[in-house]
């Protein structure tokens, strides 16, 4: 994975965000969402297993040349579509098919697009293609699979849980793979269907974490506080660094009147995800509960900072759900996880801003602002060494950079700058 | 997998509980502007009170009527508040000319208390608008007392609640109001405002929320004596940043003797007001869970209700909300807040694809807990699209109480899908049991009738507690009621704020199930005195006068 906007660690770093090098971004379905908080922002990447070829090899067909080719007309469309309309495949048409069996080959084009679509995170191009895909190879499992987690991210979680359940139906194999069903009806509030395909999902495949941090919240949400612990243990035990499986762990150890463990468990996620309100927020009631009023009060504190940042995270991330080419709301959700300090959804925003607009000063300029902000000089230096490489000509890089040794302090590059800044100036008059 | 035989095995009810008495009423029918609902001051409907205005002992019904741009934009008045008068059998008959409301501009809830300690029921009612005082001329009719007790201003008042927040027998007013909307400047439909991809009307984000208000009654209006004077700033119900309110009620939710008030916000923390026993309120909703449900996220709080779900003689806080958020319980710990437990007692998941306006907590089956109900419908009719998950029109539903702890999901009418909103509950047939009228967007005013007394296999018994004061406070808002019975006990408090943009008589009921007696019953009113009788018989009324003070 490239990381480039807050590689403090790496010099060539800003020159791959101005050149438009591939971003990758993992494929499967966001694991928070079964945490009741779609809407939240995610704060670690997943690594669920996803039974569909997420990305198109170098041996496939020649495909159109992205997904911004299609117009505005077919995404429409295929939102309003109701996937329960979409044609079945025979009866045990795809007995043999395995994540490893390509897609037919008539199809395989668009297949491979509709998967970049969805790494791109543009959903509606995604599903547009796999009801492609579908028409023509009805029930393809792979398509299902990847049209019903396109419908999870969009949030359209019965139209996901429609697709998910004819994929188990086709390929009752992948039920291991198949988490996001759970995620599905919990998120509906069906917290006992969700318990039952959590089981089937967890003794198909021990290792799902995902699976048994879902399993956990179902048992959670039907007042199963023991059962829920036991199978956040199993999760955390299978990843001992999850944040969300950690802080919900604690939550259940609260509802066991256990806050000293709880105290513990919620500490580690809040290490692990320091932006996560809900951490925050839960730890508040935490230490109340140990007769802690001052931490608890520092942490409700917290909360309530962090809270307010994310409300206005979310509602970015709602535009950016039905037009994620927009270049605004990314912009604006740089400038908030900047205001929260969060480097990591700095850095991933930022590496999506420059996938939409390479080569773009403006970019740059808000890279250095944004590192400037968060106290990262190493990367904010790598920056200007790009801008001054790059942008050399525009009065725009040397604004950016007088501002930012300014507020270094370091007034002797910053007359530097200005200097270049009034040069310009003067040539263009 | 226990819980899950658990809800498998559980028997589903053979009928509703409550069937739509089409006949109680009439077709009587309520206006909030066009079915398109293009703009937020559309979707919200009117109110309810069921209250006994004229002292014939039966429920009245008092419903508030709204307005349409079209009538805002040619400077018509609104339609006026309505008030029915009930034949003691439950139907109900359009009161005489003198009770008569004068309209404010658009209508949208009320609340019923006696301001003026005369020993009648008075009538306030929220507008967008200038908000409306009726007082009650001895049961002969409303006199529109807005200008002398110094009602002004032009606000968007959704709910409102009467208490005695300083204890001084007078009753005070704490208004909860919603968002600065001016249709002249509002973004028109299809102005950039969207929902699951679709356009729709805007707010209540990105528009500014009103704070809320609280009058102090500072005794009968005259020509130099204003009645009311705002007093939110100098009680400290004022909190940095406003809420978008929708519901209120009061409750003494720490038993600390002074009564406190909980505002369900829309998309915005709900406040708790801790009353400081001092003229002054504190903000404890983060503090004493809640503001926010489990997840530390706020939710869009429509109605809510009180009472002591789990019989520890705890008053327990229900809050219904938008579509995709759980209808949240805060079971009470005491002093030390609340908790959330709507998940495991059952409240949360059929509620998720719901979006909850009125509601009530009470014991609707008789069998000794508290049940309660969710009238349902969206604000979006843009939510009958593909994909949304939910619908425009909703089930109502009902959810009854097992007496362990859980609830169980039932239809609350045979009828299927309705836009309902505000809700007022009472027992306006006299047969002992709590019924529910409900304002249905767009229709008809809605009197759900509780079938249970009707059933004459079940020996199912209560009792009802009304206290009464020979001056000041006469209705005892704010008072509290414990009734142990062989089997149960529960402590009930007496408030008319109904939740939802609506009002309830001052009287706690109590189911007893097989119990015919009450062993004991134990009054207290706000001015601290206490009474005990022993040995009541059930299926009645009992009216308790406060004793002198020692």
């Amino acid at each position: 994975m490239l990381n480039f906007a807050v590689s403090h660690h790496s010099r060539c770093a800003l020159a791959a965000l101005l050149t438009g090098a591939a971003l990758v971004v993992n494929s499967a379905a966001s694991n928070s969402a079964a945490s009741n908080s779609a809407a939240s922002r995610s704060t670690a990447a997943a690594q669920a297993p996803t039974p569909a070829p997420a990305a198109p090899t170098s041996s496939a067909p020649q495909a159109p040349r992205g997904a911004a080719e299609l117009t505005a007309a077919q995404r429409e469309a295929a939102l309003r579509f109701d996937p329960r309309q979409l044609p079945r495949g025979e009866s045990g048409a795809w007995v043999q098919w395995g994540p490893s069996v390509p897609p037919p080959e008539a199809v395989r084009a668009a297949f491979a697009l509709g998967a970049r679509s969805y790494q791109e995170g543009d959903y509606g191009a995604c599903l547009a293609l796999m009801q492609d895909v579908l028409r023509r190879a009805p029930d393809q499992p792979g398509a299902l699979y990847q049209a019903a987690t396109a419908y999870f991210r969009l949030r359209r979680y019965g139209d996901c849980a429609v697709l998910a359940e004819r994929f188990v139906e086709v390929a009752p194999k992948e039920v291991g793979a198949t988490q996001v069903l759970g995620h599905a009806h919990y998120t509906l509030g069906d917290y006992p269907r969700a318990l039952e395909h959590y089981q089937r999902v967890v003794a198909a495949a021990p290792q799902s974490v995902e699976a048994w941090r879902g399993l956990g919240l179902a048992r959670l949400k039907l007042g199963d506080t023991s059962g829920a612990l036991a199978a956040l243990d199993r999760a955390l035990a299978l990843r001992p660094e999850h944040a969300d499986a950690l802080v919900w762990r604690a939550q259940a150890l609260v509802e066991l009147e256990r806050p000293s463990e709880a105290l513990e468990s919620a500490l580690r996620g809040r290490d692990l995800a320091p932006f996560e309100p809900r951490t925050w927020f839960l730890l508040g009631s935490i230490f109340a509960a140990l007769g802690r009023e001052a931490d608890a009060d520092a942490a409700r504190a917290r909360f309530v900072e962090l809270n307010r940042i994310d409300q206005q995270v979310r509602a970015q991330e709602a535009l950016l759900l039905t037009d994620p080419r927009a270049v605004e709301p990314r912009v604006r959700l740089v400038r908030l996880h900047v205001a929260a300090g969060d480097r990591e959804s700095v850095s991933e925003n930022l590496a999506r801003l420059q996938r939409l607009l390479p080569d773009n000063l403006d970019v740059g300029a808000l890279a250095l602002e944004a590192h400037s902000a968060l106290g990262d000089h190493s990367a904010a230096e790598a920056v200007i060494a790009e801008l001054e490489k790059r942008f050399a000509d525009n009065e725009l890089t040397w604004v950016s950079i007088e501002s930012y040794w300014r507020a270094r302090g370091d007034d002797d590059r910053a007359r530097r700058a200005a200097d270049r800044r009034k040069v310009l100036r003067s040539g263009q008059r | 997998m226990w819980t899950t035989l658990l809800f498998a095995s559980l028997p589903q009810a053979a009928q509703p509980l409550f069937v739509d008495d089409g006949q109680a009423l009439g077709d009587v029918r309520t206006t909030c502007g066009t079915r398109a609902k293009d703009y937020i001051l559309e979707v919200n409907g009117g109110g309810l009170a069921l209250c006994d205005f004229d002292r014939d002992g039966d429920l009245d019904l008092l419903v508030v009527d709204g307005s349409t741009l079209e009538r805002v934009k040619a400077e018509e008045l609104g339609l006026p508040t309505r008030l029915f008068l009930n034949d003691g059998a439950g139907r109900f008959t359009p009161a005489p000319e003198s009770w008569a409301m004068t309209p404010g501009r658009w209508g949208m809830g009320c609340a019923v208390g006696d301001v003026d300690g005369d020993g009648w029921l008075d009538v306030y009612v929220t507008h967008w608008g200038t908000d409306k005082l009726y007082l009650n001329r001895n049961g002969a009719g409303f006199l529109d007392a807005s200008a002398r007790w110094s009602l002004s201003g032009q606000r968007w008042g959704t709910s409102a609640a009467f208490l005695d927040y300083d204890r001084d027998g007078r009753l005070d007013l704490y208004i909860a109001n919603y968002l600065a909307f001016d249709p002249a400047t509002i973004s028109p439909p299809g102005g950039g405002c969207a929902w699951k991809g679709f356009p729709v009307m805007c707010g209540p984000e990105g528009l500014t929320p009103l704070h809320d208000q609280l009058l102090a009654n500072v005794g009968i209006a005259s020509e130099t004596q204003p009645g009311f004077r705002d007093v939110t700033v100098g009680a400290k119900v004022r909190p940095e940043e406003a809420g978008f309110a929708l519901g209120v009620t009061t409750l003494d939710y720490d038993l600390d003797g002074d009564v406190d008030l909980y505002v369900a916000n829309d998309s915005t923390p709900n406040f708790l007001w801790e009353n400081q026993g001092d003229g002054t309120f504190k903000e404890v909703g983060l503090a004493r869970g809640v503001a926010y449900d489990m997840n530390g996220k706020e939710q869009a709080g429509m109605g809510v209700a009180v009472g002591d779900v789990n019989g520890d003689g705890r008053d327990d806080l229900f809050v219904t909300n938008f579509s995709g958020e759980n209808n949240t319980l805060y079971l009470s710990k005491g002093e030390r807040g609340f908790v959330e437990r709507s998940g495991p007692t059952g409240l949360a998941g059929p509620s998720i694809v719901k979006l909850g306006w009125g509601t009530a907590l009470e014991d609707f089956d008789l069998d000794g807990d508290l049940d309660t109900f969710v009238l349902n419908g969206h604000v979006y009719p843009q939510a009958d699209n593909a994909g949304t998950d939910t619908s425009y029109a909703q089930e109502a539903q009902f959810y009854r109480n097992d007496g362990a702890g859980r609830f169980r999901v039932e239809p609350l009418l045979a009828d299927g899908r309705l836009v309902l909103r505000a809700s007022s509950v009472g027992d306006i047939d006299g047969d002992g049991d709590v019924d529910i009228v409900a304002i249905e967007l767009d229709g008809r005013v809605r009197v759900l009738r509780n079938t249970l007394a009707r059933d004459g296999e079940r020996k199912l018994n209560w009792l009802a507690v009304r206290l009464t004061a020979p001056d000041g406070n006469r209705f005892a808002l704010g008072g509290r009621v414990v009734v142990e019975w062989e089997g149960g006990s529960r402590a009930r408090e007496i408030r008319t704020s109904g939740g939802y943009q609506a009002a309830i008589e001052p009287l706690a009921h109590f189911g007893l199930g097989a119990a015919t007696r009450a062993r004991r019953v134990r009054a207290s009113w706000p001015s601290g005195e206490t009474l005990e009788v022993l040995d009541v018989p059930a299926n009645q009324t009992l009216v308790l006068e406060r004793p002198k003070a020692k």
